[in-house]
């Protein structure tokens, strides 16, 4: 392990430097709007809650964060626990706290990039929602995007989020430098020759400081095609490995109390952009409950089955980012984990089954797909192979434990790593068996938070701290 | 996403103006008020938040909310109450996840949000 002393800067001198324009006019009209200074001094500071209600906490204060300097004294002259928090879209508590909560999304927009590598140094307040048309406007495009587009580009690397492709990694794997503001105010800039630290820092849980800004890897403007079908999920299931391997995004969410999935393909385009194929109806979460809860699993089943027959194909081409992520204006709580693809189907067959056969209330769809193999150390797919990621998701308005209580066991018995910002009940014994770089985690967080302000409880129980 | 970038440049030049006028009228602060919105100033630095988080839904109408400057429907929710109102802000209300996505924002930076989007602070 290399040691923190071997702080470099990032060699980005050498890069081409221009102003972007999009960042220009974020700088002039929202810099004249930014909060000069912290937030913090409120007898009674207001509750935060995450995005689906599920975490609540009290916390003692806010900083709102308005420069990296800013947030360096603030951690050098203040003591204390802290969480730094972006979009509060993890569904796990990493945020309930109840000391100061530390906001950057003022450390937004692009701050840099390069022409040649298209690489680009992007403030990690930034929403991903917003940083596609930025990226647009400088030729770039990332390589792959999650679902949801309020999250914040340090939030979810910070969590390990993902999209789907079995040659695609998560938005960490595609990091190439990041400022790290330590806890006790020390700035580090890590890339790959940062060794251990940059591969434990690109998914960090936001215990190992604070990450300010963060480089990535894209790649030139690109289109996609999106096709959404139905299909039998069996039939999927058994051609699942060749159909990931055709599409450059290729996913189901196998229907719940039904024998079909929902299909979707995504594929490089040079198509005009426009929808293609508009289908007549569309079915959505509402009608997949149309007997309610007291209805008996045949029942569903047969209905079920019949809507999804009914189902008609959609066909669009748009720019990347509009088709890879999306607005979620249900909310919900969602566990997830990943298991070896090897075992991937036989896991999503387990849980359907499990489902039907207790009669669990539940209608939203499991979802199923293959990310690639990359180096982060808490990366879901870390390793030398592809894993596959199962979801089970529950209405915000609903109690999940319930229903996560039962799944989560079938996870465990295929070896499922848990999504860090998803639902789990693991703690640092099961995790050191599951990530193998857990422990070599533990303890680079150990040598930079010796006095653990960057933990709340579930982070002491993550880390045996 | 386009389409709420136009948007939010498009509205510039207004909120420009409304900080400028804020600015002018000397109060450095919003202040908690429990009888009325109306008191509430949207200073540059609360014009700052909302433009990082309420306006992400607030400026195109996305998933039923209220638009900024509609007077019909922003007096129709204040009807029911404004403590009702700033309660669903910060608990969370249908599609609108709790505190709006202001991670940093206070009480009084939402008793300022809301009067600047439903005109009562004018």
């Amino acid at each position: 392990m290399k040691k923190l002393s071997m702080k470099k800067r990032l060699a980005m001198k050498s890069q081409s430097r221009r102003s972007f324009l999009a960042s220009g006019i974020k700088t002039a009209v929202f810099g004249a709007l930014a909060n000069s200074g912290l937030s913090s001094a409120f007898a009674q500071s207001t509750p935060w809650s995450n995005w689906s209600g599920g975490q609540k906490c009290q916390p003692a204060g806010r900083y709102d964060i308005s420069s990296e300097d800013q947030l360096s004294d603030l951690l050098k002259s203040t003591r204390g626990s802290i969480r730094p928090i972006g979009s509060g879209h993890s569904f796990s508590p990493l945020v309930p706290t109840d000391g100061h909560l530390v906001v950057i999304d003022q450390l937004s927009g692009i701050l840099d990039y390069d022409a040649d590598s298209l690489r680009a140094t992007i403030g990690a307040g930034s929403r991903l929602g917003d940083l596609g048309a930025q990226l647009e406007a400088i030729g770039q495009g990332m390589f792959n995007l999650p679902d949801i587009d309020r999250q914040t580009l340090a939030g979810a690397t910070a969590t390990g989020t993902h999209g789907t492709g079995v040659e695609l990694q998560s938005l960490s794997g595609y990091i190439t430098a990041l400022r790290l503001v330590t806890p006790n105010g020390e700035v580090l800039d890590l890339d790959e020759n940062s060794g251990d630290l940059f591969d434990a820092a690109r998914v960090n849980v936001g215990a190992l400081g604070v990450v300010t800004q963060i480089q990535m890897q894209n790649r030139e403007l690109y289109k996609l095609k999106k096709r959404e079908w139905t299909a039998p999920t069996e039939d999927i299931l058994e051609n699942f490995d060749e159909l990931a391997a055709s599409h450059r995004h290729f996913e189901i969410f196998p229907l719940v109390y039904s024998d079909y999935s929902s299909v979707l393909s995504i594929d490089e385009s040079d198509e005009p952009i426009g929808q293609t194929i508009i289908p007549s109806v569309e079915t959505s979460l509402a009608d997949l409950r149309p007997l309610g809860v007291n209805a008996s699993p045949a029942e569903k089943l047969a209905s079920n089955n019949a809507r999804a027959q009914r189902a008609e194909v959609s066909e669009a081409v748009d720019l990347s980012y509009k088709l890879l992520t999306n607005l979620r204006n249900n909310r919900f709580n969602e566990m997830e984990y990943s298991v070896p693809i090897e075992v991937g189907a036989e896991c999503v067959r387990e849980i359907l089954k499990t489902i039907y056969d207790q009669a669990i209330d539940v209608a939203f769809p499991l979802e199923y797909r293959y990310v690639g193999a990359e180096d982060p150390w808490l990366s879901m797919a870390y390793g030398d192979h592809p894993h596959a990621t199962i979801s089970i998701h529950r209405t915000a308005t609903e109690d999940y434990s319930p229903y996560f209580d039962i799944i989560e066991p079938i996870f465990w018995k295929y070896g499922g790593r848990p999504h860090w910002g998803k639902l789990h009940s693991l703690s640092h014994r099961e995790l050191a068996e599951l990530y193998p770089r857990f422990r070599d985690f533990m303890e680079i967080r150990e040598s930079l938070d010796p006095e653990g302000r960057m933990l709340n409880p579930h982070l002491r129980k993550l880390f045996n701290a | 996403m386009n389409c709420r970038l136009a948007n939010i440049l498009t509205l510039l030049s207004t909120l420009l103006l409304l900080v400028a006028c804020s600015s002018n009228s000397g109060q450095q602060s919003s202040v908690i008020s429990a009888s009325s919105f109306s008191n509430d100033i949207a200073n540059e630095a609360v014009m700052g938040k909302w433009s990082r988080s309420c306006a992400l839904c607030h400026i195109n109408g996305e998933a039923g909310a209220p638009v900024v400057g509609d007077n019909e429907e922003w007096q129709r929710r204040l009807a029911q109450g404004e403590e009702s109102i700033l309660k669903r802000v910060i608990e969370g209300y249908a599609s609108m996840p709790p505190l709006g996505y202001c991670m940093s924002c206070e009480e009084s930076d939402f008793r300022a949000m809301i009067a600047f989007m439903a005109g009562t602070n004018q």
